[in-house]
């Protein structure tokens, strides 16, 4: 899991995340091109496709943790 | 005819709303507190008393700019820095020939990504769909309704079904910080 928050830390330009940390709404910079680079990092390191309506659906770190892990 | 509106901000989240009613009210010379602006499904905003004014807002960490016009637009700004995921980004997103233009050559390819992201951008924004769209299903490099500039360290696109140059003054109003860039 902690590599996983340093991963998305570092896509978010922030020193660190937690869980419950609503990306759209609670990091300053959020771009949509921040969350293309989210669903390729989940690609590459977990091997889990993410498409973009179910990643719009997305709103915590946790949820976007929790499809990594296929759940 | 296209009003360009850019301003630094420190917050650009919070000023969205607060900008977006500025410039319309300076646009249409009204109570910006008078303006119903409501959002399509996809999530475009607009007006619902001027439905042939046209509007869009694009933000980064500390510069928001809006355009409007009496057709259909939307804008795109990024900040020009190098940004590690691009190349991943334009292999899973972008058409072959988006990728090929980007990397065929060595220097300026971070610079390229811009220019192809900020198009795809604003096209969707343009077209009203947000990110419904899938941006691997058209492609950007040959599209009139598209024109791409830079203004200092910022990259900008914009997708109109007007003609626009952006040398002629005739085609553009340029607002930065309340006074004109031609002043």
């Amino acid at each position: 899991m902690d590599n996983f928050l340093e991963l998305i830390s570092e896509i978010l330009e922030v020193e660190e995340v937690s869980m419950d940390t609503d990306f759209r709404n609670d990091i300053e910079d959020w771009d949509s091109m921040k969350g293309f680079a989210i669903i390729c990092m989940v690609d590459d390191e977990y091997d889990i496709q993410i498409d973009v309506p179910t990643f719009l659906k997305l709103k915590t770190v946790g949820d976007i943790y929790n499809k990594a892990m296929g759940k | 005819m296209i009003n360009i509106y850019i301003e630094e901000a420190m917050d650009p989240k919070m000023k969205s709303e607060i900008f977006i009613r500025w410039i319309l009210s300076e646009y249409l010379k009204v109570d910006r507190d008078e303006l119903n602006i409501k959002k399509t499904k996809y999530g475009k905003p607009y007006l619902v008393d001027y439905p042939y004014v046209h509007f869009n807002v694009t933000h980064t960490k500390d510069m928001i700019a809006g355009a409007i016009s009496d057709n259909p637009i939307g804008i795109d700004m990024e900040r020009i820095k190098p940004r590690p995921h691009n190349k991943r980004i334009a292999e899973k997103f972008l058409t072959k020939n988006e990728q090929k233009y980007i990397f065929h050559r060595k220097d300026n390819q971070d610079l390229r990504f811009l220019e192809v992201w900020t198009r795809k951008e604003a096209y969707v924004k343009w077209a009203g769909l947000g990110m419904k769209l899938s941006f691997d299903t058209f492609d950007v490099l040959d599209d009139d309704r598209i024109i791409t500039t830079f203004i200092n360290e910022y990259i900008f696109s914009i997708c109109s079904d007007c003609f626009i140059d952006w040398k002629d003054d005739e085609s553009f109003s340029f607002c930065f910080n309340e006074k004109s860039v031609y002043e």
